[in-house]
Parts: C-alpha cells; sequence; structure tokens
C-alpha cells in the first residue's frame, strides 16, 4: 500500500513509452537548444553578485 | 486510529492542558492532507478562523514563504500593528534590505496574539516539512510564546520529527470498514461504499474523489456500480482515459499545459503554435470537465494526479518536443532559468552546454541563499556533464558551494558520484576536486584525507601563500582552525575561519575558540545558529556540535542538559576524550563536595598544544594535590590567554589549599570573578562551599519554587523586579496572556495570592534560571 503513489507514477510512464508521438520529429530541434548570449551574461552577472544573508540568528 | 476527531481535544480551549500543536504524519498517500481538511473544517465549526498553506518543493527556498502564505490574508490586523505590522509586510515583499530574525518572530507572535484576540486562531500547514525553514523557525518561536492564547497549530507531515508538537497523530491506511463506514455517512449506499473503500486502497482522500466520480443513481444504489480502477495501472488507465475522453487535440494541449510549471497561459499558447497546434480554445473542454481551472492569465490542475496523467499522455519524445517548445518562448535575460529547466525536460542525454547553464542558475540559487535549490541544481548540472573534465570542474564547484551552504549531507551525496571522499580514489582527479572531497570527508569522519601534492594543498600555511585554487584554501584553512581549536589558540583559530565565519559549518570550530577565549556567549549564540551542524548528528561534526554545545551549558550552569551527552559507537576517540570529560566536569558541578582527584577524566585532553599542557598539570596537581603544578597551570593559562582554564585551575589550587586548612576566601574570589567575567555559573555552587565556613547550613532551596519550569521561573523572576505582567511580557518576548497563564500557575504552585507576597517568596531561597 505504501508504494501504490509510485506505482500509478510507474504505470503512467510505463504507457506513455507506446503512447502517440506528434512532435517526436520537433524534439532534437537544435535551434533553441541553448541559453542565448544575453541570458548566459544574466546568470553570470547574477552569480557573481555578493550573496544575501539567510534569516540568521535565534537570539530569544 | 487517526481520525481528525483527535484534534477535539485541541478545541477545548477551556481545558490549559490541550495540546496546541497537533502533527499529523504518515507514508505518502495515507490521507494526510484529507485529515488536516477535516480537521480544519471541524475547527471552523468550532468558531476558529482558519489560516491554510502548504508546503512545496519549489518554494522550500523562500524565505518566510509559508508564514507570507498564512498572515497575509490578514491584512486589516497587520495594518493596525503599526511598526511590527510594517517589518512583517516588508519581509513578505522581499523589499527589507535585511532580515532582522528577532524582529520578525516578535512582529509574528503579535501578529498571531491580536488575530486570535478577535476569534480563535487555527493554522494548518499541509507537508510541512517542505516550509521554507525560516517560516518553521519564527512559526515554533511565535507558538512557544502564545501558549495561554486561542491559537490551533495542525500540520502534516511526512515524518513525526518535522516540527515540534503536543500530540502527534500517526496516519496509516485506514482499515476498509472505516473508510466502508465514513462514506455510508455522507449518504453513499451501502454497496458502492464497499466498491469505493476497496478501490481507495485505505486512503481517505481516495475513497472520498472516487464516491465524487459516481452518478447520483450509482451513490443511491439504484444502479450498478462498475469495477473501480484499483491502484496502480489501472487508475493510470482510468485518469487517463478521461483525459482521452476529451479528444486528441485538447490532450496534446493539455500534455504542454502540464510541462509549463508555472500555468502561464500566454507560454502555453506561445508553445502551442511552435508545434503547430491549434490556440488555447482547445482546453475549454478540459475546463468545463473540471481537468483544468483557468483564472485570469494562470491554468492549474487542481487535481496533481491528473496533471501526471495528462503529462503523460504523449511520448517521451513529445513530451521532450513540449518543453522544447516552451523553453523557446523564454527569451528574456532574466527568464534564463526558465529557460534552463525546459531545456533540461527537453534534454534526451548528456550535454555539457546545459550543464553549464544549469551550474549558473544553481550559482545564483546560492547567492540568494536558497541552499537546497542550489544542491539540486548543481546535483543535476553533474548528472548532465558529458565530458569527465566539465563533471569534474562542475563536481568540484557543487561541493565547494554546497559545503559553503552548510548542506553537509547533500555534500557527501555529490562526493558518492566519485565514488566517496573516503574511498581511496582521489588520485587522478584534479586537485580542487580533491580538496572538495577530502574536506567533505573530513568534516564527515573527522579522519585526514590524504591529498597530493602538500605543497598546494595540505600544508598551506598562510593567507596569500597558498597555492591551488579556492578549494585547496578552504581545506587548508579549515585545517588550520579546527587545529588551532584543539590546542586553544583561539586566535588563530579564529583568523583562520573568519570572524565571524562566512560557513555555516565553521561556527562549530568558531565556538570552541571562542570559549576557549571567554567568550562563552558570543559562543552560545554561534552554536545557535550552527543549524547546519545540528542537522548532522551522525556525522562527525554533528558529534562535535554535540560535545560543544553540551560543554557550554554546562558552563551556563545547565548541568542537566550536559548530562544527556551521548556519543554513538563509531565516534572519534579525541571526541569521546572531550565527552569524557564534559561529563566528569558535569559530575564535579552536580556535587560540590565531590573531591576533583576522583574524577581524573575531567581534565582529559589527548590533543596538542598549550590548551592540553594546562589540563595535564590541573590533573597531576589535583590528583597529587600539588599547588606547585596548579600555580604552573594558572601561569601557563594566563600566558596563553586561556581565562576559564585558568579561573577553573585558580578554583583548584583553592580546593587544595582548603584542605589544608587554609584560607583559601581571596582565591576562591578571584576564581570567581574571573569565570564570571566569562559566564561561566557552572562552579557557582563550589566556589560557594568553599567561601562558606564548614558547619554553615546549605542555601535554603524552596522546593516548590523548584517545582516551576522554566518558563514559570523566568515570569516569577520577571514579576519580582516588580514588573508589569505587560513589562515582562515584553522583556521575555511573550504575549500578555501567557504572562498570565504562567502567573496563575505561579500562584497555585507556591500557593501565594499576590506579587508582593511572590516578590518575598523568590528572595528567599529560589534557585536562578539556568542555575537550577
Amino acid at each position: 500500500m505504501s508504494d501504490w503513489w509510485q506505482e500509478v507514477e510507474r504505470a503512467l510512464q510505463e504507457r506513455s513509452e507506446g503512447a502517440p508521438d506528434p512532435w517526436a520529429h520537433l524534439a532534437d530541434d537544435p535551434e533553441g537548444a541553448e541559453l542565448t548570449a544575453e541570458q548566459k551574461a544574466f546568470l553570470q552577472q547574477l552569480a557573481d553578485q555578493p550573496g544575501i544573508g539567510r534569516l540568521g540568528g535565534d537570539d530569544d | 486510529m487517526a481520525d481528525p476527531a483527535d484534534v477535539g481535544a485541541a478545541l477545548d480551549l477551556s481545558d490549559p492542558t490541550r495540546p496546541r500543536r497537533v502533527l499529523c504524519h504518515g507514508p505518502r498517500g495515507a490521507g494526510k492532507t484529507w485529515w488536516l481538511a477535516a480537521a480544519a473544517k471541524q475547527a471552523e465549526h468550532h468558531g476558529f478562523t482558519v489560516a491554510r498553506t502548504a508546503g512545496r518543493a519549489s518554494d522550500r527556498d523562500l524565505p518566510l514563504g509559508a508564514l507570507a502564505g498564512l498572515l497575509l490574508p490578514f491584512g486589516a490586523e497587520l495594518d493596525r500593528l503599526g511598526s511590527h505590522g510594517e517589518v512583517l509586510r516588508r519581509v513578505f515583499a522581499f523589499t527589507a534590505d535585511s532580515t532582522d530574525a528577532v524582529g520578525v518572530k516578535v512582529a509574528t507572535l503579535k501578529a498571531l496574539s491580536a488575530i486570535a484576540d478577535r476569534a480563535p486562531l487555527c493554522l494548518a500547514i499541509d507537508d510541512i516539512e517542505l516550509v521554507d525553514t525560516s517560516s518553521r523557525e519564527v512559526l515554533d518561536a511565535a507558538l512557544a510564546r502564545t501558549t495561554a492564547d486561542p491559537i490551533l497549530f495542525l500540520a502534516t507531515s511526512a515524518s513525526p520529527g518535522a516540527f515540534p508538537a503536543d500530540s502527534v497523530v500517526r496516519l496509516d491506511p485506514l482499515p476498509l470498514s472505516e473508510i466502508r463506514a465514513m462514506l455510508v455517512e455522507r449518504g453513499i449506499a451501502a454497496g458502492a461504499s464497499e466498491r469505493c473503500a476497496v478501490a481507495s486502497a485505505g486512503n481517505p482522500g481516495v475513497a472520498v474523489a472516487m464516491a465524487d466520480g459516481l452518478s447520483d443513481a450509482q451513490r443511491a444504489g439504484t444502479a450498478p456500480v462498475p469495477d473501480l480502477p484499483r491502484l496502480g495501472g489501472e487508475l493510470a488507465d482510468e485518469l487517463q482515459s478521461r483525459l482521452r475522453a476529451l479528444g486528441e487535440t485538447s490532450c496534446r494541449a493539455l500534455v504542454v499545459a502540464a510541462a509549463a510549471d508555472g500555468g502561464d497561459l500566454g507560454a502555453i499558447g506561445a508553445a502551442l503554435g511552435r508545434l503547430g497546434e491549434p490556440g488555447l480554445e482547445v482546453l475549454e473542454a478540459a475546463e468545463e470537465a473540471g481537468v483544468v481551472e483557468i483564472v485570469g492569465t494562470r491554468l492549474a490542475f487542481p487535481d496533481p494526479w491528473m496533471r501526471h496523467a495528462a503529462y503523460h499522455l504523449l511520448a517521451p519524445a513529445s513530451r521532450r518536443a513540449a518543453h522544447r517548445a516552451l523553453a523557446a518562448g523564454f527569451t528574456e535575460a532574466h527568464e534564463a532559468a526558465s529557460r534552463v529547466w525546459h531545456l533540461v525536460g527537453a534534454a534526451s542525454g548528456p550535454s555539457d552546454s546545459l550543464a553549464e547553464s544549469l551550474a549558473l542558475v544553481a550559482a545564483d540559487a546560492a547567492r540568494r541563499g536558497a541552499v537546497s535549490t542550489s544542491a539540486h541544481t548543481y546535483e543535476r548540472a553533474v548528472e548532465f556533464a558529458a565530458s569527465p573534465a566539465v563533471r569534474d570542474s562542475l563536481l568540484s564547484t557543487a561541493l565547494r558551494s554546497v559545503i559553503d551552504g552548510g548542506d553537509l549531507a547533500h555534500a557527501l551525496r555529490l562526493a558518492d558520484i566519485v565514488g566517496g571522499p573516503i574511498a581511496g580514489t582521489l588520485s587522478g582527479l584534479p586537485l580542487e576536486l580533491q580538496c572538495a572531497l577530502a574536506d567533505v570527508g573530513e568534516l564527515a569522519t573527522g579522519r585526514t584525507v590524504a591529498v597530493p601534492n602538500p605543497t598546494r594543498a595540505d600544508s598551506a600555511p598562510k593567507e596569500g601563500d597558498e597555492g591551488g585554487g579556492p578549494n585547496a584554501r578552504r581545506l587548508a584553512s579549515r585545517r588550520r582552525g579546527w587545529t588551532a581549536a584543539a590546542a586553544g589558540d583561539h586566535r588563530r583559530a579564529i583568523a583562520a575561519v573568519g570572524d565571524p565565519p562566512a560557513a555555516p559549518l565553521d561556527l562549530v570550530v568558531w565556538a570552541v575558540a571562542s570559549r576557549h577565549a571567554g567568550r562563552t556567549r558570543e559562543a552560545r549564540e554561534a552554536l545557535a545558529r550552527a543549524d547546519a551542524a545540528a542537522r548532522v548528528p551522525w556525522l562527525h561534526l554533528g558529534q562535535w556540535y554535540g560535545v560543544v554545545d553540551a560543554d557550554l551549558e554546562l558552563l551556563a550552569g545547565r548541568q542537566a542538559d550536559a548530562s544527556a551527552l551521548t556519543l554513538p559507537v563509531g565516534a572519534a576517540p579525541a571526541l569521546r576524550t572531550q565527552a569524557s570529560s564534559v561529563l566528569a566536569r558535569a559530575r564535579l558541578m552536580a556535587d560540590p563536595s565531590l573531591d576533583p582527584a576522583a574524577e581524573p577524566t575531567a581534565w582529559a585532553d589527548d590533543g596538542e598544544g598549550v590548551l592540553a599542557e594546562v589540563r595535564g598539570l590541573v590533573r597531576a596537581g589535583v590528583a597529587m594535590a600539588d599547588t606547585d603544578l596548579l600555580e604552573q597551570a594558572i601561569s601557563l593559562a594566563d600566558k596563553a590567554r586561556l581565562p576559564i582554564e585558568a579561573g577553573e585551575a585558580r578554583l583548584w589550587r583553592a580546593t587544595v589549599e582548603a584542605t589544608r586548612g587554609n584560607d583559601v576566601s581571596d582565591a576562591v574570589r578571584l576564581a570567581h570573578a574571573t569565570l564570571q567575567r566569562c559566564g561561566v555559573r557552572g562552579w557557582d555552587a563550589r566556589c560557594a562551599a568553599l567561601l562558606a565556613p564548614a558547619p554553615s547550613a546549605p542555601r535554603l532551596v524552596d522546593p516548590a519554587i523548584t517545582g516551576l519550569s522554566q518558563s514559570e521561573l523566568r515570569v516569577a523572576e520577571a514579576v519580582a523586579e516588580g514588573l508589569t505582567n505587560r513589562e515582562a511580557a515584553a522583556k521575555l518576548y511573550l504575549s500578555v496572556k501567557t504572562v498570565d497563564f504562567h502567573l496563575q500557575q505561579i500562584y497555585r504552585k507556591l500557593a501565594v495570592r499576590s506579587r508582593t507576597e511572590l516578590a518575598v517568596r523568590m528572595t528567599t531561597g529560589a534557585p536562578t534560571v539556568g542555575n537550577r
């Protein structure tokens, strides 16, 4: 009983293997498969920013 | 039996002993959400205002997100709170420059108290283990201080320890008979109830959902009920057959909708266009059937099962195409993270480019303090790496980030990707990765992990003179910090790990160093923030945390807490020695008449350096009653600026002198003053015993006062000082109602009738808080 959820997920996964596949020809289209240069630069500059502190001390 | 009726006692506000925090736990699918909904409904019937929220994995790193979900609906109350309301509004809007933890806790306390003052309040949180840590901390603190307010806290979780609770309800799958009876009570005919109960496999929520799906005639028992889907494959078929009945075009649109995590209709429509599908109008049938809900520009699946079922309606390649079409819509710079995640869904295999993009997203999450998200994203990045060089580089960065974030358990999982830091598989890996793995291994086991090329990592002696990259420097400085702290060289230890340390895992060694420097209050504060170490009690660092915590509690005079110190079988020998020392000192503190020579392990220290030297001299001096050795220990401790060791050595020297009949009052006062300056109260009783003439009676301790709880004692002392209830509440961060409540208990326990009587009683033999 405890893994019934996983059983449903597994069953859905198995059924999808034989399911209709209307867009198979589009799945590996190389166009747009990466971040744009602007997006890479954006993430890079975010990562270079100083960090934000977490909710800290518990001094009560 | 996990019946929401179990919350009945908690709803009885007239009972001061009622449970106020009820946690329901059980395996996934046991019906916890159903239990919470039923319990909250019951609270509503009793006149409670119910505030609901649910933990979500995706929001786990959003500080105070769950608290915002609970409190923002009470906008008017927040406005009336003035500055406290503003504090909450600022942090909920993420516009605060910094987050003042105490300020948020006090403001939350005020808000809960004010809301509950209007009508009893029920806080209902589903999946609390997925709620952000900050919200849980704030709620824990606020609830602990509103014990007398009409507030009921209900939560569900997969594990029983997810949140402190007065009452824990274990939810197991219900027996069929109970589910059947429950459905019959809802007016479902006996035969149909039996069918639904069997098909639900013990989950009441599933059973109710199945019964809801029956026709009126089937519910009334006048039409036959077909075989209901059993769980697993049949339920999957049942869910998907309902979707397929909507038509192929709708099904294809539903796959895109299920893949679009945020439910943005614009993004879904654009993706459908890229896939050559008709527009959003094809989703109308799904909306009419109740499969999806469309509110404004958002689409949602009310039933998460249906979302799973929809996502799997097409073959894997078409699902990837759906993600790719969605990714193509996120072209703006600030949409980079959404694009990356859809590219992950679209990927059919490893890709260095994708791995590197994921690493950028992970780095941003780390920068925002989203430690858990960052760790998981790095993990995905490492999984996607196609070439060993990229994988090693990412793993090296990921480990550094995860360790810096304080998630040692996750760092160990990452380390396992290359066989673990202890498996002797470091050779052949880049130096930076070796250093990161060694760092994880040493924090986890306490054993030094050999890293080749010592000139670049192992023996890097000074800042700025260290070879290698950041991981090598980190490993070297952490090693320096631990070695120096163990030796009692607190200045070098603090210099090595930073003051204060940037990495949460370094708070333990910083606390050790501060303790040696005589700054026990700062050490305790640092340890209170070292939750990263407290979360891994099965690892070496977590065990160290336990020993240091016990030591500091002992020095503060809380012997009972220190006595609870236990170590697992596999703990490092040095740690065992330290733990034995703490326990022996606890015995000496608990009994001022106990001869210190009977507890030689109190100064056991098998380390190296001046600290071990001082303790060795004390041990020998006490054992042989040799005041010269103790004098040497004092001199050495003073010279090395180890004030606690110096104060304690003075105390032992005075103890030896006293046995010879000498007047030791000045020496004891000096020792006591030294220790008090360091915040050490644990030796107070021993100092008092040495100062008191032998025949004098010990200080009278009022047994009734000893019977007060810590909270009651704090309230009693505050009131005895002359504070009003409101002033005491402000001083102790409690609600006024809670102070009133405690005061009633105190009056009853001490059999006093007025504040004056209480003040008199407290000055004639009360133990001091923190020194009981």
